[in-house]
Formats: structure tokens, sequence, C-alpha cells
């Protein structure tokens, strides 16, 4: 089963990327920023990484540049989850090492879709 | 409750606690805070309000909350500067944000006139200042462009086939190191191509250096795929959205269809994929040339491309990993209905009255303490303690869930009584039961509305008085005693006590020659009917005075207090249990009746010798306790349980704390010593009795009355107050 973690401080977007790939067969686990997100990593790994940018303590450009640090997840997918569509974001996010992104408010499919493109 | 409604539930919830956030902090830095980190926080908590909000649709929220957004954005990132004019405006908008939560709660929108006013106020300083205009406002609040408003995918489907439109893409495609470098997969791009139709692949290793010159972490290959689809170059061009910057890629449309010859299942995607891997070698040792050519030369692949592709792209730790049910250990909460909790409280409760009355058969057949079955007694009790202390702890909320709602009831109250008034919050962390925080928040709303309303004097008062002209209201919260104490105070202008005592005189409360302390002049306040304002104001309202309060502090079994100095203040202080379910207590004995005293209130207990006690006229007496005198307080005869007096010096006395009459001693016949005991209300079962608190269930079954030290010391003290109980009562 592919495990996904998810990184984002709001509870209800958390509890929506859930609802979205349980149902999909993913198995989901979940933290509250960035740095609880590397202990999660750290704990139980991750086959695909969705993650929010604004977090406090560790934002998700910071957590993105900690995980590609770690050699064993340089080829782990890593979606940023954001309602900023703003290129400069995403320009940055991808410097830090993200595969891709999402664009909150996000339809189900349209996040199987794009977890589907850059998973297996 | 669907999944989705109850996501809803959460979001409206973590919708409260971002305002809150957001309030706190735009208030820290009207106070002066310069933290960077403020501002990012407040621009979390509305960018995380908008984001939920557009996930379940509610679009006027979101069109607000983007507003709001994009200022703060362009002041976290310095663009507009944070003066004390923007804070305020900020602080409005999180007012209006707020209402748009609770409208959206109940299924409605904010309100129009003031969101618009405010999205106005609010552009005009995204543009520059307050002063300027905003320009193309209309456009500006319609954000469509990035995003923000749900709306459904438009796909090209495939069904659309057998339209005659179809036509052939050349496609070339030449990754760099940095696709790989994030994760980013050839094989799974041309997966997606595949999908959009009918593929061919060839792949391009021209690049490709021999072995020794092999550098691993460089990417080598690329792909030229012959596309045979109805769909156009965008649709191709999405495929590449995640990479673009990270390969070179052309697409062109082939000139003749019929170009592309019908094959069948095409060259083998698998060996793509392989050569892709090679490509980008991982923690696994790299794939050597030879061995690509060994699996492209494969002729007869399995009949799932797609499939056999996934087990060839996926990195090694997925392989690797055996997937484990990790989803529980890993979050950092659990929700649980409360229901439960409530039923686990009830549960305890029923322990500990079991574990005592155990207690009791066992020394009723005579077990010692000492014996095993008093040790494994002991130990049970220790337990029972430790679990109801557990459960206590998981209802256990900090108040600032409470205080947090403050800030703004004072700014409007502030704005309705056009007087300048400050906040001071203390100790907003400070936890206890959610069943007390859920009803204290209605007390302390009135206290604050009557400590602006009425404690505070206007800015002119203030100033001709030699005081600053902003009053200062304070909030604070501490434990004290095993409860908690909330204090509301003010430096206004103090209890009017001539005033006070005259209302009362009119209103019948007490006699026109009622010797009274200033403290019990103030305590007048609290009789039902008294309201010192001689308006009715909108704030305060008619007759809801702060007898209503004290009646809700009464039902929480809780004390108020107030102390005043003329000129300089009032201070409200309220006095709580940390939990509404169990009590320690002193079981006694007064005139046959078995009776608990609240071991909060006990001091201590004590047998006096006969020459301790002085009389002073019929009734009435002190104790010397030390070099003290205390009153003397005969509990049989204060509840009428008895006429005849019971010589203190035959019986025990309690020293007890009241919260408003001072040190007093408690006569009772006996004591059997301390319990714990669960609270059962008595208002609820049967009626409020003065001077009792509550009832209990004993050890042995018998029910036993909780009294309320505070209220028996009134009775027994306050003889000009007497006399007027009924009305007391009948308010209650």
């Amino acid at each position: 089963m592919i495990k996904v973690l998810t990184v984002d401080d709001s509870r209800t977007m958390r509890d929506m990327l859930r609802l979205a790939l349980a149902g999909e067969g993913f198995t989901v686990t979940q933290a509250v920023d960035g740095e609880h997100g590397l202990e999660v990593l750290n704990e139980s790994g991750a086959d695909v990484i969705i993650t929010d940018i604004n977090m406090p303590k560790l934002d998700g450009f910071g957590f993105i540049e900690r995980v590609r640090e770690d050699a064993a997840y340089r080829a782990t997918p890593i979606l940023v989850l954001t309602t900023e569509s703003d290129p400069a974001k995403k320009v940055r996010a991808r410097e830090a090492g993200a595969t891709g992104w999402i664009v909150k408010p996000f339809h189900p499919e349209k996040l199987l879709d794009v977890i589907r493109k850059v998973a297996a | 409750m669907d999944e989705l409604e109850e996501i809803k539930v959460t979001f409206f919830q973590e919708c409260d606690e971002l305002l809150g956030d957001l309030e706190s902090g735009l208030l820290s830095i009207d106070a002066g805070d310069t933290e960077p980190e403020l501002v990012n926080a407040i621009f979390r908590a509305v960018h995380s309000v908008k984001g939920g909000a557009g996930a379940f649709g509610l679009e006027a929220l979101v069109r607000f909350a983007h507003v709001f957004e994009t200022l703060l954005d362009n002041v976290r990132s310095g663009k507009t500067p944070l003066e004390s004019d923007l804070v305020k405006v900020l602080l409005r908008a999180a007012d209006v944000l707020a209402d748009h939560v609770a409208a959206a709660k109940l299924g409605g929108e904010g309100d129009a006139a003031a969101t618009t006013a405010m999205v106005e106020e609010l552009e005009a300083w995204t543009s520059g200042g307050p002063g300027l205009a905003p320009p193309a406002l209309q456009a500006d609040v319609q954000p469509n462009e990035d995003g923000i408003v749900f709306k459904p995918v438009t796909l090209t489907l495939p069904e659309f086939e057998d339209a005659p439109k179809e036509q052939v893409w050349i496609i070339t495609f030449q990754p760099m190191d940095a696709l790989y470098a994030r994760a980013n997969e050839a094989g799974l791009l041309i997966r997606e191509i595949e999908r959009l139709g009918k593929v061919e692949v060839e792949l391009l290793d021209d690049a490709l250096p021999v072995f020794d010159n092999l550098e691993p972490e460089t990417a080598y290959f690329a792909w030229k795929v012959r596309l045979k689809a109805d769909v156009t170059e965008e649709k191709i061009r999405e495929v590449f959205e995640f990479v673009e910057d990270h390969c070179s890629t052309t697409i062109v449309r082939e000139t003749s269809p019929t170009a592309l010859a019908e094959t069948g299942p095409g060259p083998d995607i698998a060996a793509i994929l392989a050569a892709a891997q090679a490509a980008y070698p991982e923690a696994s040792p790299p794939l050597t040339p030879p061995r690509i050519e060994t699996v492209a030369a494969e002729p007869d692949l399995p009949a799932e491309p797609a499939t056999s592709a996934v087990a060839v792209a996926q990195p090694t730790s997925l392989r690797a990993s055996p997937a484990p049910p990790a989803e529980k250990a890993n979050q950092a909460t659990i929700r649980v209905d409360p229901e439960r909790i409530d039923k686990l409280i009830d549960l305890v409760g029923e322990l500990v009255i079991n574990q005592a009355m155990l207690a009791q058969r066992v020394a009723g057949h005579g077990f010692a303490a000492s014996s095993d079955v008093g040790r494994g007694l002991d130990e049970l009790e220790q337990l029972t303690r430790d679990i109801q202390d557990s459960v206590m702890a998981i209802r256990a909320q900090p108040v600032k869930s409470v205080f947090q709602r403050m800030p703004r009831l004072v700014r409007e109250i502030a704005g309705l009584t056009g007087k300048q008034v400050r906040l001071v919050t203390d100790g907003e962390n400070t936890e206890v039961d959610k069943t007390v925080i859920e009803r204290i928040s209605e007390p302390i709303t009135h206290m604050l509305r009557n400590a602006i309303d009425h404690g505070l004097e206007t800015a002119e008062d203030r100033a001709a008085a030699g005081k600053p002209s902003e009053g200062t209201v304070r909030l604070a919260a501490l434990h004290r005693g095993g409860r908690i104490v909330i204090e509301v105070g003010d430096d206004g202008r103090g209890i009017n006590r001539p005033r006070v005592r005259q209302i009362a005189i009119d209103r019948g409360l007490i006699a026109a020659d009622a010797q009274l302390t200033d403290e019990e002049v103030d305590n007048l306040i609290f009789l039902p009917g008294f309201s010192t304002a001689s308006q009715v104001s909108d704030i305060s309202g008619r007759g809801v005075g702060m007898d209503v309060v004290r009646k809700s502090v009464q039902g929480l079994g809780g004390r108020i207090s107030i102390s005043s100095r003329p000129g300089l203040g009032s201070n409200f202080t309220l006095s709580l249990p940390l939990t509404l379910a169990v009590l320690d207590g002193m079981v006694i004995d007064v005139a046959g009746q078995t009776l608990v005293v609240p071991l909060t209130a006990i001091v201590e207990s004590l047998r006096p010798a006969a020459s301790e006690v002085k009389k002073l006229g019929v009734q009435g007496g002190v104790l010397a306790v030390r070099d003290a005198y205390v009153p003397l307080v005969d509990i049989g005869r204060v509840l009428g349980f008895q006429s005849a007096e019971i010589n203190p010096a035959e019986g025990v006395v309690l020293l007890v704390d009241s919260e408003v009459g001072g040190r007093a001693a408690l006569v009772a016949d006996s004591i059997h010593g301390q319990r714990q005991v669960v609270i059962k209300s008595l208002e609820s079962n049967y009626q409020q009795v003065p001077g009792i608190a509550a009832a209990t269930i004993l050890g042995d079954g018998r029910v036993a009355l909780i009294l309320d030290v505070d209220a028996l010391v009134a009775m027994s003290k306050r003889e000009p107050l007497r006399m007027h109980e009924p009305s007391i009562q009948a308010a209650e």
C-alpha cells in the first residue's frame, strides 16, 4: 500500500486529505508542521509526501529541503499544497526540491490524478 | 454524520481557534510586539480559514478572506508598513471575518454592507494607503484567476476519440538532472502521455557515454514520442507542468496523420522505464548499460505495461516498506466523542463511591488497615484517585478559548460607551474542566460589561481625576487552593457606597438603620434586582445585574466576591471548582445529620477547651484560636436542624475560610473523616437550599448534604440581610 505523509497545520486540510486518500487505498500519516513532518518521516517513512507551505516552526520550503538532504528520500515525490498559485512560490518550492504541486481547494479526483502523475 | 460534514465541524472548530490566534496576534502587535513571526502567524490564520472555506464552497467567506490575506501578504513582505492605524483596521477586519465564519456556520453569508465597506478599506491599504481609492474594486473582489474559487477541472476526455479529429503529435522530451533530483520520473511522464492516446516511444540514447565515463547523477536519455490522439497541445503541455523548467520539450504536429503506423501495444513502455530508472540511479546500485539492453530487448512483455511500469518505477523505499498500519501511531492527537468522556467520568464517579463503600464494609468486618485486605484497599484507593485525575485531565482545557473572545467584546463596549479601554489578560493557559469552561464565558462577559459600563469613567472624568484617559480592565485566571480563580478588575471609580446603600434601602433590601461594613455594602450589588445604573443602558441592560452573575457562578459551585476602593477601581473575584464532578470533603455529624464540608474551605479542625469559648449575647459567640477571636457558627441552628445550641467544648470545631465573611468556626458534633465524594446536584433533583451546595451518596449508601460554607457563614453573620433572605431564595 502506498504510504502518503500529509503535512499541514490545518486540521481541516489534514482531514480532507485523509478523506480523499484513505478511501482510495492509501495509507495516510499526518504531521502538523515541518518539524513534526520530519519526525513522522523518520519514524514511519513515506512513499509520497504532500506538504503545505505556510506552517509554523518549519515551513514547507524548509521541510522539503530537509527531506531532500536525506538520501533515502531523494526519489520520494513531494507535492506542495497551497492556495497560492503564485508562480514565485511554485518556483521556490521546486528549487527546494518539490516534485509538483496541488492547488487548494482541490477536487479529490484531481488530487489522485496528481499523485498518480508523480508516483507509481 | 457523513464524514465530510464531520470535517466541516472540525473546520469551524479550527476557525474559532484561528480567529482567536488572529486576534491575539493583532493585539500583541497593537501592544508593540514586533516579533516578525507574529505577522506570519496572523497571515497563516487567515490563509487557513480561506483554504478550508474553499474546500466547502463557502465563497463569500473565501472572497473576504482573500482580500484580507492579500493585504496581510503585503504586510508580511514589507510592501505595506504595519502602522498603528492599519492594525486597528486589521482588528476590525478580523471581526468581519469572524462574522463571516459565524454566518457560514449557520449556512448564511456575512453582512454584505459591512463586508463591502471593509473590503474597500482593505484594498485601499493594499494599494498603498488608507487615502487611495482602490483600483478596479469589483474585479478584485472576484479572485477567479488564481484558482481560489472552486470549480471542476475541464478535461478533454478520450470518449471523443471516434471524432475524426485525431492527429499525430511528435513530442521530444529531454530531462535534465534537476528533473530527477525532484523525484520526477521520465517513465511516469511518458505513462501520462500514454493516457492521452496511442503512443510510439523511441529512446534517444546518443548521449550515453561509454561506461567508464558514466556519471551516475547525470541524465543522458531523451525520448521521442509519437502520440496519436485528439488532444490540444495545451493538454500535452499539462503533462510536463511540474517539469517544464527541468527538461527541454518540443511538441509539434505531424503533417500527415497516416504516417503513424497502426501497431500493437507499441514499443515497450517497461523498457523505457527501465532506461529511465537507469538514468536516475537511486540508493540501489546503478544499472549498467548492458543490463538496460537486456531489458529493452525483452520481446514479450506482460500484457499490462502500466502495471509493470509501476513496479519498475517505484523508488526502492516503496518496495522495501511493508506498509504497516502506522496511521494511528503517527497522529498527534486523537478525537473522541465527548459523550464517551462524560460516560467515563460518570463511571469513575461510581467507582469512587463504590471504592468508599467497599472500604467501609471491609472495616465493618474488622479487618485492620495493616492487614493484607486493608493494604490492598489502600492501593485501590490510590489507583482510583489516579484514574480520576487522569480522566479529569482529558477534559481539562486552558481558559484561553474564553479569554480570546473578550478583546472583541471590550472593543465593542468601548465603542458603544465612547470610553477608551485597554484589556489586559493574564494566565490564559490556566487549565480547567471543559464543562466549567463552557459556562464561565457568560459571567465573565457580564462582569467585563459591567466593569466598562459602570466601573470605568469617561476619558474626561478620568482626566479630571488625574488618571490616564485610557481605562484598564484586567482579566486574569489562576489556580488557588484546588480551585480556579478568575479576576476581573478595573481602575475606574470604584463602588459608590453611599449610593449603593441608599438604593438598597430604597428598594427595601436592607433596613434604613442597618449597620453594614464597607465589604457588606459592596456585596449588596449581588442582591436580586439591584442595579446601580441610573438609566437603562444598552450594554448592561435592564434588570440583568450582578445577581444574575452570582447565580450562574453559584450554579457552578463557585463563589463571587468584590473588593473596591473608591476612586481606584473594583476587583471581582470568582472562585470556581476545577471540576464539577467530585469533591474532597470532611464528613461530619450535626444534630443527627451527616454533612460534608468541602475540604478546600477547611483550615483546621480542633476540640476547643471550655475556656476558649466566649459567649456574646444570647446566641452568638467567639472562639479564641491562638491570639485571635473567630466567630462561632452553629451549623445545626443556622440550617434549622435543632434549636438548642451545642456547646462547642463538647463537640468539634472546623475552622473555615470563607470568601465573603472571613474566618469562622463551624461547630459540629463529631467528625467522621475525609472522603472523596461525587457531587450530585440538589438543584436539579430537588431545589436550591440555602447553605447547602449539593448532595452526595456516601459509602454506606446514605445521602449526605454538602455544605456551602460561604452561604452558611453569611447566613449566620449578616443579621441585617437575614430578614431579606427569602428574596434571594426566590430569585435563585
